[in-house]
């Protein structure tokens, strides 16, 4: 799985989206697997930070799938495709949310939460940053974690993300804003703040 | 650009997501500033620990394409609804809104003439009480001006939805109840937090327990 990928942002890429989904409001299959053979992954990733669920995950990808092929004629291509489809991909997967009563956990298994026990006392350790962070990325509010997550797993530009969340492009920025110093100040409780990771390709 | 509107942009900075102009910017003050320089490196860390998140969850299945791909012969697709399924900041009817909303196209002849008397009443109640608007840009409520107030909606539940039903769904998106039920069903609701109203109009819009929603003036 590629940990990075900014997929859409290019005008040709756009532009290219934007022929697909009116080419499957047309009725057009090979149009539709061209957009879910670009858009599948990303959905799917989406969803699953949502629902934290892999089998309720996959439900949801394939309800925004077959919501793309019923509502594609409603797509006016003002905004991104990828951003209309992510979307529709935030709408579904909160009403898994909250019309299922799933209930949603940590995203990861840390020490503290799997084994009841606090990290043995090697702050300074590279991969207790990484867990610590990890952690306090966890405990944001699904509102913050969303933006952070759009932000820099998705490689949405802030004006994607406030397309995808359907808020101003300044409630996405104060987001960000409460998220970043809720991290940073899970990097200076771990004593390392400033260290240098290993670049992420 | 100043300090504070380079640390709104900072983390789309580090992302690579501004524009030229946006980085230019942010560059140029970046350079001047050490603070600015701090944070970055603390977001590069976060960036990194966020994709490597990604790297410990379930792989995508391409089954799920090819499920959907079997799946959308049996499926009819919508009519054009304009509008529908994009964000617009250009005001549209309430008809079209809720038309929309209640996927007009797809309701079967008896179900719609249902739908039609029954939104006839509500709109006409609420028009007449005039606490219904069209859908306004987002900006409304959270303008510097509006940011402490709270924000209001108006909703109308389905019928068979229990009182405890209710108030789980209203308790759980922190918001309370202002007035109604009118003749028709109609609640005010008010947001305790402006700042999330669009999102809460998205979830109840959403709810399987909601006939219909919208945003409001307060009563």
């Amino acid at each position: 799985m590629s940990a990075y990928v900014r997929l859409s942002g290019m005008a040709d890429n756009e532009d290219k989206d934007i022929a697909l989904v009116t080419r499957i409001a047309e009725g057009d299959k090979a149009a539709f697997r061209a957009l879910f053979e670009t858009y599948g992954e990303r959905v799917f990733r989406y969803v699953y930070r949502m629902v934290n669920d892999e089998g309720r995950a996959e439900e949801v990808t394939n309800d925004v799938m077959l919501e793309v092929w019923k509502g594609a004629r409603k797509f006016e291509g003002r905004s991104k495709a990828s951003t209309w489809v992510l979307g529709i991909a935030r709408h579904l997967a909160l009403n898994a949310i909250r019309g299922k009563q799933l209930v949603t956990v940590d995203l990861v298994d840390s020490p503290e939460v799997a084994d009841g026990r606090e990290p043995e006392a090697t702050v300074r350790d590279r991969d207790t940053v990484k867990q610590k962070l990890r952690v306090a990325l966890a405990k944001l509010s699904s509102d913050h974690r969303e933006v952070v997550e759009l932000a820099f797993f998705h490689g949405y530009s802030y004006q994607e993300v406030a397309e995808v969340m359907g808020c101003p492009e300044s409630t996405v920025k104060t987001r960000m804003f409460h998220a970043k110093k809720q991290l940073r100040q899970a990097l200076k409780h771990s004593g390392l703040d400033g260290m240098t990771l290993e670049a992420v390709p | 650009m100043n300090h504070r509107e380079t640390q709104e942009l900072l983390a789309w900075y580090a992302a690579g997501t501004l524009d030229a102009d946006e980085t230019s910017a942010v560059r140029s003050h970046v350079d001047d500033c050490r603070t600015c320089r701090e944070e970055l490196d603390d977001l590069a860390i976060v960036r990194a620990v966020v994709a490597e998140v990604g790297a410990d969850e379930p792989a995508y299945d391409p089954a799920i394409l090819e499920r959907a791909m079997s799946q959308i012969d049996g499926i009819e697709q919508a009519v054009s609804a304009p509008g529908a399924a994009t964000r617009s900041s250009e005001r549209r009817s309430i008809f079209a809104v809720f038309a929309e909303w209640l996927q007009w196209s797809l309701t079967p002849n008896m179900a719609r003439l249902a739908i039609a008397g029954q939104f006839a009443v509500i709109l006409g109640l609420a028009l007449a009480l005039g606490t219904m608007r069209t859908e306004a840009p987002e900006e409304f409520v959270t303008a510097a001006g509006q940011a402490n107030q709270p924000a209001h909606l108006t909703v109308v539940f389905k019928n068979g939805v229990t009182e405890l039903e209710m108030r789980e769904l209203l308790l759980g998106l922190g918001t309370s109840v202002v007035a109604g039920p009118g003749a028709t069903g109609i609640y005010q609701l008010r947001v305790a937090e402006p700042a999330r109203v669009s999102d809460v109009l998205t979830a109840l819009k959403a709810h399987q327990h909601i006939f219909v929603a919208a945003r409001s003036t307060p009563p």
